[in-house]
């Protein structure tokens, strides 16, 4: 209770300057009328001992009457202690206490000579002190008939006045105390009532107000005083408050609800622009494959025709019907993957790869562009890369599509493709010698559907750097260009190495889907090894088929199709494994079985494709057996997968 | 070998023919879901599936069921439909290759001598 709290509180300030004041009239009042009642009180203690010399100077008593004790005592009441007449030479003549009128010697101080004098008055009251307390006395000289001095004596003790002073005082402070006290209930009381109280629930309420609740309110505003207007415009405020937060909230709410409708809006319209996209995608590839492959298949299949080619005349306007379809293909690919870009819907698929068999890719399909211009393609790349994270697809369309510009910018001269590791990543550059871009052009070269006007002018789609610009970006790269106009351009953007967790990731399975298409190519990881292999087969399209499987991977691939031969030559090289492609007829299993009893050759691993369901106790015999049709890549595939199995178990 | 070819488009089914006359393979053709059924037998070594037939995206179901009546040789897509949803569709169709129209018959060509018969 007594903290800070009581200090600053307005009542406690009032009541106590209230009580400051009442301290301040009732100590100069007390002060004042007090000394008045001492001084009265003191007065008639004097008058009362002075009063036996005023009788007898009055004549009213004659010093002889004062032998009476009685009389005296009724004259002079009870408070007086003494009184004592005696003459000039210190004999008592009278007392109140008729014991000392045998003493004659009293010591009385007044009997000195120079006491009274002609000057001093006749009569003296002083206040003093003997040994039984505080008294007061008087004293008087008279002069006798006979011309001798009387002196008269009177002795009162002052504790009954001493005590009435006592009282008045302890009165006084009673009084006071009982003031302030019933003062401080009635300020406390009907300022706590009136004021403070009605403050304290006004702040209550508006505490409850600032911590959010705009529904409190003052209860109980009883009057039309001023603090009952604060109240009523306070609980109005709040009331204002409260609608206006309403109002606010309501609209937040709208606001809210808007622009989520809008935003699924949005989302509906981008799902159908995709789709939309993607149908119309289909709608204009179908007829456009037969435009492509009727025109393609006239100039390079003669054998759809009846084995003859086209007469140039034709064949020349027949190109130009391929070559438009091309172009519209490339249109179409670049519309759909620009839409897909932006709509933040093109992923890439990013892998540890070795990207050199994408720059052997890209390279080959770049000789088919060079139309007969006397322009040189240049590679300028390492044989094997350490593995790059990238997209290898969409690093062969940029390449393409800059290796494109290049030939189509480019007169005569060279159109290089380089890479190299610098600062640990990998640079990625397209150079040509052809006209060059002016600077003014630089910045918007990346633009859509802007190509620098060229006199020869060969179709592109515009859209190609474009998007290459954008794949860059997407594997956080960034396509740059240096040109110098009259010597050349250099396109060049960087991609990272992949680290070892993404390396790790990459040696798991991958699935086989092959996709095939005009302008994509894929295929799945290759043996790091090169191996000797013998092929054993009766079919020579068979025999062709297989050695090319093995041969693209620059493998040593040897033939042999009977037994005998192959039991020797076997056992000549002895090869990393064998394949044996068993015909319609039972020839090839004998050779296998020749094979294995061979003691020279009965380790070598042999692989066997067959057309027929094998069984379990057959197959025992080959190392592998793998169901006919089936794609190369799955062969390889899978020799790779025994090979890895029987390292496994040699470890073992 | 024999080629079961399963396509709704008369130019298509042409160019197709055209080129298996200058073949050593057989080629017969599908051009609705019924008839596939109907033509289809333990003689038929390899698949070529177009996805988009009577205007429906029919391929797909007809790959989920050839897989589950167990059939294990190649199942080839060749199709227009092109968009990354596609090509995770086609691999969960459990098929062996895609091959992108338009293509040209040489690119048809390459992709089946990457094949063993």
């Amino acid at each position: 209770m007594f903290n800070r709290k009581l200090f600053d509180s307005l009542l406690f300030k009032i009541s106590f300057r209230v009580i400051l004041v009442e301290i301040l009239i009732l100590t100069i009042v007390g002060t004042l009328y007090i000394n008045r009642f001492f001084a009265e009180i003191d007065q008639r203690l004097e008058d009362s001992v002075e009063l036996p010399s005023q009788l007898v100077e009055s004549g009213l008593v004659r010093l002889v009457s004062l032998s009476d004790t009685n009389a005296l005592r009724s004259l002079v009441g009870d408070e007086v202690q003494e009184l004592i007449l005696s003459n000039s030479r210190g004999q008592i003549l009278y007392s109140l206490h008729p014991e000392y009128r045998q003493l004659d010697v009293y010591n009385i101080s007044f009997l000195e000579s120079n006491w009274f004098s002609e000057q001093n008055p006749g009569s003296i009251t002083e206040w003093s002190s003997n040994e039984t307390g505080n008294i007061i006395y008087n004293v008087s000289r008279f002069s006798g008939i006979m011309q001798d001095e009387f002196y008269l004596y009177v002795q009162s003790d002052t504790s009954t006045v001493e005590l009435q002073k006592r009282n008045i005082l302890i009165v006084f402070f009673l009084g006071s105390l009982a003031t302030f006290i019933s003062t401080l209930a009635i300020v406390v009381l009907f300022f706590q009532r009136t004021v403070f109280g009605r403050l304290n629930a006004t702040i209550n309420t508006l505490q409850n107000v600032e911590q959010g609740d705009l529904r409190a309110r003052i209860e109980n505003i009883n009057s039309h005083d001023e603090i009952a207007r604060l109240q009523t415009s306070v609980n109005n405020m709040i009331h204002r408050l409260q609608s206006v937060f309403a109002t606010l909230e309501q609209r937040i709410e709208d606001r809210t609800q808007e622009a989520e409708e809008a935003r699924q809006q949005a989302e509906q319209a981008n799902e159908a622009k995709s789709i939309f996209l993607s149908n119309m995608s289909h709608e204009l590839r179908t007829p456009l494959n037969t435009v492509i492959a009727f025109s393609s298949s006239m100039l390079t299949v003669p054998d759809m025709y009846n084995g003859k080619s086209l007469d140039p005349i034709f064949a020349k306007d027949v190109k130009t019907i391929w070559m438009n379809g091309q172009y519209l293909l490339g249109l179409i690919n670049d519309i759909l993957d620009l839409s897909k870009i932006e709509a933040g819907k093109l992923t890439l698929n990013r892998r540890a790869v070795d990207l050199v068999d994408t720059f052997n890719g890209v390279f080959s399909t770049a000789v088919g562009l060079l139309q007969d211009k006397p322009i040189q393609l240049k590679p300028e790349y390492p044989d094997k890369l350490p593995p790059i994270w990238a997209d290898p697809l969409r690093i062969r369309q940029i390449l393409l599509n800059l290796m494109s510009n290049g030939v189509k910018y480019t007169e005569s001269g060279s159109v290089t493709l380089a890479a190299n590791i610098e600062n640990n990543r990998l640079v990625i550059s397209v150079a040509d010698t052809g006209a060059g871009i002016p600077e003014s052009m630089l910045d918007s070269i990346f633009d859509r559907f802007t190509q620098v006007k060229m006199e020869h002018q060969t179709k592109g789609t515009g859209l190609g750097l474009d998007i290459s610009q954008r794949l860059c970006q997407m594997h956080d790269s960034k396509l740059e260009i240096r040109s110098v106009e009259g010597e050349g351009s250099t396109f060049s953007f960087s991609l990272p190495l992949a680290t070892d967790e993404q390396i790790n990731a990459e040696e798991q399975e991958i699935n086989e889907l092959l996709e095939i298409g005009s302008l994509t190519e894929e295929g799945i990881l290759d043996p790091t090894s090169y191996y000797n292999i013998v092929i054993i087969a009766r079919s020579s399209s068979a025999r062709i088929t297989i050695r090319n499987i093995f041969e693209e991977e620059n493998h040593n691939v040897f033939e042999s199709v009977d037994i005998d031969e192959s039991v020797e030559l076997a056992g000549a090289i002895i090869p990393d494994f064998i394949v044996v492609d068993l015909g319609k007829g039972d020839s090839e299993m004998a050779i296998v079985e020749a094979l294995k009893s061979n003691e020279e050759t009965q380790n070598i691993p042999i692989v066997a494709l067959g057309t027929k369901d094998m069984s379990e106790d057959t197959q025992y015999v080959m190392d592998l057996y793998l169901k006919k049709p089936i794609h190369g890549k799955r062969i390889l595939k899978q020799i790779t997968k025994l090979f890895a199995e029987q390292s496994l178990e040699g470890l073992n | 070998m024999k080629f079961l070819y399963i396509e709704d488009e008369r130019n298509d089914i042409d160019l197709m023919n055209r080129y298996f006359e200058t073949v050593e393979h057989e080629l017969i053709i599908a051009t609705s879901l019924g008839e596939v059924w109907d033509k289809l037998d333990s003689s038929v070594d390899l698949i070529m599936i177009d996805i988009f037939l009577h205007g429906e995206k029919s391929g797909y179901e007809l790959a989920h069921q050839l897989r589950s009546k167990s059939y294990n040789q190649p199942l080839i897509a060749i199709t227009a439909l092109t968009t990354t949803r596609d090509i995770e569709d086609i691999r969960e169709a459990d098929f062996d290759v895609v091959i992108h129209k338009p293509f040209t018959i040489r690119e048809l060509e390459k992709t089946l001598q990457q094949y063993v018969f």
